[in-house]
């Protein structure tokens, strides 16, 4: 494939104070073309939020570059600037949070209409506006509603479409249905399936969820205290997952109720998972890992790179 | 049954006429199960668990009876009350985790608990804060901690010590495992289990998530807007789920097996219930209804099992 | 803590009793300062009777040492002390709330610099240096004016910042950023709506402040040359030797005055900050 459309280049993230630092990304490589759909799946801490935020351009890395079709995001200004915020958009976790009290709909979605588009007659923005509410199945009714007045589901549709009004190439959705409920969830799920065909776009999926990262992605990235543990294709993850967590994960995975095991069963994980990561020397999962070797103690293992994909570890699983 | 709630209402009133949060809810809990209680937010489960321990405050106005050992929960006076509450059921509150006090060791917090609901000594207090961690697998150094020092499975734990700290014989808990994540979420439900299987506790399991249910509930009732739709052993509500409601949250429960198909949400959404409702409550979004539904209360239908269903048109259900 | 979108201020305040009564005796005041030519019976600097005498039915608050009616002198005096304190408070909201907002989302070296600055502001003693300066430069209004705005911006403006410093963490604005808004639409359209009633609750107290510290330069006879405010006629009060002829009425008065302003004040304030929602509201 021709150049990326988003990479990261070592790309580190740290917070936290001496005493306690906590890496957030901890040497991130990575590359996305145009038109993929990748999932970062892993739990609360892992760097996931702060990788979507990396991608969209919001926050800053302490060291290593994120890349837009070859140039580094931190440089771009003015036009550049505008280009890489049309092509790669970004749909926040919070529904609740990320519209503003004092604005109804309409203003809402003028915002990226105005300023990246470069719409300003009424009708104009008129038009685009209900234009984008069609798209995630919204009535055109909703435009004067302020976000108190709207569902958790119909304001997370507001904000996809705030998210479209560019015709981005590339969507990065944080949690896109973790605060919605069931109703809501598997309808906000299945608008981006439809709408990365209909728009011939690509989309990056931060989730918690491994089932939902299997529904709407083709690739799976899963990370752990900071780092990308184990990329691969989705059938290859689900049916062959090399990396301890990758296992662990799917194990407890949801999955289709009559085909759960129901008897209880115990966590068969070593020692006890409230320890903190950060502290750990070597891999950070060892504490937990069934199948820690001798090297494990003493450095984070390198990647691993064949056709399958790619995995961080010294002892995988292999089939 | 030790606790049997039949007809429970609780309704606010509000600008827009009364609020009915819930609208007639029975249902009955046996010693030393777990019975969950199953929907999307705003269905009435945290207001049903909040009437059990009277918790309601005015100008909400609780009706029905809740039954527990005999005794009418409604009925007890301030004594009774205090004899009750956390001594023979307690709560576990949705989000508690995070609104442990920040400036307050979580000892103090435990013991204050234990503390606020009897008469006793700190000493003793102490010592049944020390058994409680215990019995949730924490170490004892945790009760010289502050909430930020721990985290969240360890919050979560603490909460669940203060909840079971006198032994009650019935623990409301209100979505525990919600903002922990997999591996968390599957220790705390461990843990649960070994209470219930070392104590004798009941606990009500109230959670919208149905994967979560399905690992530690014995039966489960479904509950949309304040009204519980069908209830029944959880193999029976979950692999051959009668109410239209039920099969549609089912379907549109993402999971890995449905990774290739397409999941079918429920379509519309959820509203309240203001002012009197005739008919099935789900009836704008069932496929199903017909003009019955629309007019009158769908009929409580019993099968075999302890299984129950409210609908005029109940699905997959073999014989009665 | 984000702001009540229910647009309507005033019918926010309205419906609440404790605002009502706040407009309300600020609505009296108002009109006592708009019509203190019909209210007031004399000039404030007409000598009109005897000097020294005490309240009666034709001088209600009595005559000062020259013979002029104080009570007069109060009624003219509202309007300079209320001009004082809204045009006082009007600046300080202003520029506190520009510092404010820019320090705290532009952040690194200009959020530093100003935050230096605000620091020596409040150490400083403001009062004494406030005299320094107007007996410099001379009282005239315009003075006094600069001189109370240019000490009372800084809590204000601390507030603001650390209300835009957790406000720019939120969704919408960051929502605001990926969707290529410029930072002017950022600070002004996105942010300070949510500001608005925190910054109203305290500006509005900002008046009492200003009307106190133009009291207290117009007690040492700093005041603006010519003009009349409460905190003139308590300085005729000391100069005069008010209290050596029993003119208990007169020295009181400028102070309850004050003090009613103050309450009027402080309830439209709490008013506000409780249609906010807010709770942590009142800083300033």
């Amino acid at each position: 494939m021709s150049s990326p459309l988003l990479e990261f280049k070592d790309v580190s993230i740290v917070y936290g104070s001496k005493g306690r630092q906590v890496k957030a990304l901890d040497s991130v490589n990575l590359r996305l073309d145009e038109g993929e759909r990748v999932a970062f799946v892993g739990e609360s801490g892992a760097g996931k939020t702060t990788l979507a935020r990396c991608l969209a351009g919001l926050i800053r890395p302490q060291s290593g570059r994120i890349l837009f079709r070859g140039k580094d995001i931190n440089t771009l200004s003015g036009k550049a600037l505008r280009e890489f915020r049309k092509s790669v958009q970004i749909v926040f976790q919070d529904p609740y949070d990320a519209m503003n009290p004092h604005q109804n709909v309409r203003e809402y979605l003028s915002i990226p209409l105005r300023f990246l588009n470069g719409m300003s007659s009424k009708a104009e923005l008129d038009e685009a506006c209900s234009r984008l509410l069609e798209m995630v199945g919204l009535p055109v009714e909703l435009l004067g509603k302020l976000p108190h007045q709207l569902s958790g589901g119909q304001k997370q549709r507001v904000c996809i479409a705030r998210a479209l009004a560019s015709d981005p190439k590339f969507i990065v959705a944080d949690e896109p249905s973790s605060m919605l409920d069931a109703s809501a969830s598997a309808g906000v799920l299945n608008l981006f399936r439809e709408l990365a065909v209909t728009k011939n776009m690509g989309y990056a999926v931060i989730t918690h969820n491994i089932a939902v990262a299997a529904y709407l992605c083709d690739t799976i990235h899963v990370m752990y205290a900071g780092k990308i543990v184990e990329s691969a294709s989705t059938g290859n993850l689900i049916s062959r997952p090399r990396h301890p967590y990758s296992h662990l994960l799917l194990k407890y995975a949801p999955r289709t109720l009559s085909r759960l095991d129901l008897s209880s069963s115990n966590l068969d994980l070593e020692g006890d998972i409230e320890f903190d990561p950060w502290k750990v020397r070597g891999c950070r999962f060892r504490p937990l890992c069934t199948r820690a070797v001798k090297e494990c103690s003493l450095e984070f293992p390198t990647p691993t790179r064949d056709e399958d994909g790619q995995v961080l570890c010294y002892n995988p699983i292999v089939y | 049954m030790f606790m049997e709630v039949e007809r429970l209402r609780v309704s606010f009133p509000s600008v827009a006429g009364l609020l009915r949060a819930v609208d007639g809810v029975s249902f009955g809990v046996a010693e030393g199960e777990v019975l969950g209680l199953a929907g999307e937010s705003g269905c009435g489960k945290t207001t049903t668990a909040l009437s059990l321990l009277r918790l309601v405050r005015p100008p909400g106005v609780v009706e029905g009876s809740i039954v527990f050992d005999g005794k009418d929960i409604m009925e007890l006076n301030d004594e009774g009350l205090r004899e009750y509450r956390w001594k023979e059921v307690s709560m576990v509150f949705q989000g508690a985790m995070s609104s442990l006090n920040p400036v307050k060791k979580v000892g103090y917090q435990l013991v204050d608990t234990i503390l606020d609901h009897t008469r006793l000594k700190r000493q003793e207090a102490i010592r049944l804060a020390e058994a409680a961690l215990k019995k949730v697998r924490l170490p004892e150094d945790v009760l010289e901690r502050f909430p930020h020092q721990l985290s969240g499975g360890q919050k979560q734990r603490v909460v669940i010590a203060m909840a079971i700290a006198l032994n009650p014989r019935l623990i409301i808990a209100d979505e525990p495992t919600t903002a922990l994540d997999v591996l968390t979420q599957e220790k705390i439900l461990t843990l649960l289990r070994d209470i219930v299987r070392s104590t004798g506790s009941a606990i009500l399991f109230i959670s919208h998530d149905l994967s979560v249910l399905a690992k530690i509930c014995d039966r489960i009732a479904v509950m949309y807007m304040g009204r519980i739709l069908e209830m029944g052993r959880k193999e029976d509500v979950l692999f051959s789920p009668a109410h239209p409601y039920t099969k549609g949250l089912i379907d549109s429960n993402i999971t890995i097996d449905k990774r290739g198909s397409l999941v079918q949400p429920v379509g519309g959404s959820p509203d309240l219930v203001v002012g009197d409702v005739r008919g099935c409550r789900f009836n704008p979004r069932c496929a199903h209804a017909t003009p019955e539904c629309v007019a009158s209360e769908p009929p409580r239908l019993e099968y075999r099992g302890g299984r129950s269903v409210y609908c005029y048109h109940p699905r997959y259900v073999e014989n009665e | 803590m984000v702001e009540n979108p229910s647009r309507n201020v005033l019918g926010r305040l309205l419906s609440s009793r404790g605002g009502l009564a706040g407009l309300v005796m600020l609505g009296f005041l108002v009109v006592v300062a708009v019509f203190a030519g019909f209210i007031a019976p004399y000039s404030p600097y007409a000598i009109v009777a005897q000097p020294y005498l005490p309240p009666s039915l034709a001088h209600p608050f009595g005559t000062d040492g020259l013979g002029r009616d104080v009570f007069s002198q109060m009624v003219y005096g509202t309007r300079l002390s209320l001009l004082v304190g809204f045009a006082s408070a009007l600046g300080i909201t202003a520029l506190g709330m520009l510092v404010g907002l820019v320090s705290g989302y532009v952040g690194s070296h200009v959020d530093e610099a100003l935050m230096r600055i605000v620091d020596v502001l409040l150490v400083i003693p403001s009062l004494v240096f406030m005299i320094f300066m107007v007996a410099v430069l001379g009282p005239s209004f315009v003075t006094v004016l600069s001189v109370i705005i240019g000490f009372g911006w800084p809590p204000m403006a601390r507030m603001v910042r650390s209300q835009t410093l957790s406000l720019k963490t939120r969704g919408f604005v960051e929502s605001s950023i990926v969707s290529g808004a410029p930072t002017w639409y950022i600070l002004f359209r996105t942010i300070l709506p949510n500001l608005v009633s925190l910054v109203a609750a305290n500006g509005v107290l900002a008046v009492i402040y200003a009307i106190v510290a133009d009291a207290s330069l117009a007690f040492l006879g700093l005041g603006s040359s010519g003009g009349y405010s409460w905190g003139t006629v308590l300085n005729n009060a000391e100069v005069e030797g008010a209290v050596y002829h029993n003119g208990l009425v007169w020295v009181s008065v400028p102070g309850v005055a004050i003090a009613f302003t103050g309450v009027a004040i402080t309830l439209v304030a709490r008013a506000l900050a409780d249609a906010s929602g807010s709770s942590r509201v009142l800083g300033a």
